[in-house]
């Protein structure tokens, strides 16, 4: 039995490919069919993410297994099946195991540490257990890879640092307002940059959300799909005086909002604090307006500074990861390794039984008239020596399998016994 | 056992600070619990001086001192428990505490002779509420010192060092706030039961003491930020001044004042 992970992922093959090859949650059940016909292969677990497509399988051979999940792709997704190879990956046992940790930690992840991952391989398992596609191998190996990531992010700070400029203006936002619940937001322009902090700030909780544009079109059709309102963009020093959070990305060459205007409307306010985040380039809000009291003005440029920053950090706390991982790998393999002692020593017990039993009847025979006291004399005495000829071999086996010498070694007790 | 407390409230200092250099949970969670040990202890230091003398450990500047460091940290280990994310508070109050302890271990070890005047049914409960409103004070001059640094950070966007660690200027100016609606109340019945005790000693409820004045002028300031905060919506930065500023004066009121004025207050 070998433990295979083939795969692409976003370091392996471009996005048009991985667009191609992807699968919805509705496709996998049927993928998962197919895999499971392909009689080499006993388990299977498929993760499909925008990042990666990844089967992870308990099989027989490793090379037929290999041609068979690329069979699948290349059949679903229209691509040759040749041209296939040179994108994929495959790991096979320590390495499958490792990559699996690595996976489910985020420390494979496009952008490390991002928290998405893990729901993603969850989801991927619950599917296969759904359709009996996982056994005793896939199953200690999920169970084992959500422990290693619930530790990677316990005792690393790999999540504690926001690397996205819209998960950035969330923290700030969190750490001037507290809680975003009864935060109102407005958007002004409509960049992708701008719409997706938007998005983000309400995820988070903010409870209201209001889209200024220069087209009201415009403005009413993103309203729309953020479920905003749409405002005429004169009314802009108007909601000033409403808002908390002002997200703003319009094309504008000229400042929209002025610290004089700025000044009254912050005395009007009773000193509310306001927020603003300004993605805009050029700027369209005077930055002196920061030097006015609470009000708090971010630029592109700060959010991106604490995004690189953030992103070294990250890749400092992934190195400490590796060595959990490392520890976690080396336990699992040595599970995996008992397990294949499992057949050996059965098999190695039911041939003894087998002579046993055959020299036992024989015995039986040649006695005149065996009492009942007799019978169990001789069984006791034939199941005594059995015993005790294969306690040795047995516990030597086992411990010479715990310093990692096994293959070897059983071989020669296979060998040996004929088994 | 002293020492011991004292220790552990150098442990829930270092642990916070090291908390806000290295972000670890690990340290936020040391210094949680150090501070709670350490409140307990303190809480046994003083019902042993309560045992020892059946009287509320009050009458000198020594225990007034040592009682006012309890006020704080039990204020302290109160918020850090209640309000989510306020543990850094413990590497600002904690500094606070350790001072009042060391003045209160410098200041001359024996009691000054216990006047009959003081043991009456009326004199500790005045001091223990003015005690714990200035413990509560203290507080909200702490959240109110981590507001202005958390605003300072947050203008000038060193956002990527400060941010994660302090708590949101929200809960901050909250904090400063909250403490000061219990605190006020608290002082003026400080004050109340203060001039309940005088009339019943000396006959008149007001003597311009300089601890009495000092008192009024506290009061009178407090209830001036309080009124603009309410009323005038100073709230933020400069409520965070107010307060900072008003604890200026009580910590004047609580030492100095005895030092430059001779009044009948042992302190």
């Amino acid at each position: 039995m070998k433990l295979i992970v083939v795969g692409l992922n976003h370091k392996t093959a471009p996005v048009e490919l991985r667009e191609k090859i992807s699968l919805t949650d509705n496709e996998i059940p049927a993928v998962l069919r197919t895999v499971m016909s392909s009689p080499s292969i006993a388990e299977c677990i498929v993760l499909s993410t925008c990042n990666r497509i990844e089967f992870y399988t308990v099989c027989e051979d490793q090379e037929k297994t290999v041609d068979a999940i690329a069979t699948i792709m290349a059949r679903d997704s229209g691509i040759e099946k040749d041209a296939l190879p040179r994108y994929l990956y495959v790991h096979a046992d320590r390495d499958a195991v490792t990559h699996a940790f690595r996976v489910a930690s985020s420390l494979d992840s496009m952008i490390i540490g991002e928290a998405q991952i893990l729901g993603q391989i969850k989801n991927a398992y619950r599917m296969a257990s759904h359709n009996s596609t996982t056994g005793p191998i896939l199953n200690r190996l999920m169970h084992r890879a959500f422990g290693v990531a619930k530790k990677v992010r316990t005792f690393t700070p790999i999540g504690l640092y926001t690397v996205s400029v819209s998960s950035v203006a969330v923290e700030l936002a969190k750490k001037i307002f507290g809680r975003l619940s009864g935060k109102a937001v407005m958007l002004m322009g409509a960049g992708e940059m701008a719409e997706d902090a938007a998005k983000y700030l309400k995820d988070a909780g903010a409870s209201r959300l209001i889209v200024l544009s220069r087209t009201f079109g415009h403005a009413a059709e993103l309203a729309e799909r953020l479920r905003g309102s749409a405002v005429e963009f004169d009314r802009l020093y108007d909601q000033l005086m409403d808002v908390d959070i002002v997200v703003c990305s319009t094309s504008a060459d000229h400042y929209l909002i002025t610290s004089d205007r700025m000044a009254k409307i912050i005395m009007a306010r009773q000193h509310r604090p306001l927020f603003f985040i300004d993605i805009s380039v050029p700027r369209n809000i005077e930055p002196s307006i920061s030097s006015l009291e609470s009000v708090f003005l971010f630029d592109i440029d700060d959010l991106n500074g604490v995004t690189s920053k953030n992103m070294k950090e990250r890749e400092k706390a992934a190195n400490e990861a590796e060595q959990f991982i490392e520890e976690e790998t080396s336990r699992f393999v040595n599970w995996l390794g008992e397990l294949s002692l499992v057949p050996t020593i059965v098999s190695l017990r039911e041939k003894f039984e087998a002579i046993r039993q055959e020299e036992l009847k024989e015995a039986i025979t040649k006695l005149a008239a065996p009492t009942k006291k007799d019978i169990d004399i001789l069984d006791g005495l034939s199941r005594g020596i059995v015993n005790k000829i294969l306690h040795g071999p047995i516990t030597e086996i086992k411990s010479v399998h715990r310093r990692g010498e096994a293959l070897k070694d059983i071989t020669l007790l296979r060998k040996i016994f004929r088994i | 056992m002293l020492t011991l407390t004292v220790l552990l409230y150098i442990g829930a200092m270092g642990t916070s600070i090291g908390y806000a250099f290295y972000r670890d949970r690990k340290l936020e969670a040391a210094s949680h619990i150090t501070l709670i040990a350490a409140g307990i202890l303190h809480t046994g230091l003083l019902l042993m001086l309560y045992r020892r003398t059946d009287l509320f450990p009050v009458f000198s500047m020594k225990e007034a001192a040592f009682m006012f460091a309890w006020a704080i940290a039990i204020g302290a280990i109160l918020v850090s428990s209640i309000f989510k994310g306020t543990t850094p508070i413990i590497g600002f109050a904690t500094p606070l505490v350790l001072l009042l302890i060391a003045a209160s271990l410098l200041l001359r070890g024996s009691a000054p002779e216990i006047s009959p005047l003081f043991n009456t049914d009326i004199f500790p409960v005045h001091v223990v509420l003015s005690l714990t409103s200035y413990g509560l004070f203290a507080l909200s001059f702490v959240s109110s010192v981590m507001y202005v640094f958390q605003e300072t950070s947050l203008k000038h966007r060193r956002v990527e060092r400060i941010t994660q660690w302090l708590p949101s200027l929200f809960i901050l100016d909250d904090l400063g706030y909250k403490t000061l609606t219990i605190g006020l109340p608290l002082l003026t019945l400080g004050i109340i039961t203060g001039a309940l005790w005088a009339d019943r000693e000396f006959g008149s409820y007001w003597n311009w003491d300089p601890k009495e004045t000092w008192s009024l002028i506290i009061w009178l300031a407090y209830v001036f930020i309080l009124h603009g905060r309410i009323s005038l919506g100073w709230r933020g930065k400069k409520f965070a001044w107010g307060s900072i500023f008003c604890f200026v004066l009580v910590v004047f009121a609580f030492i100095g004042v005895n030092f430059l004025f001779k009044g009948y207050h042992n302190f």
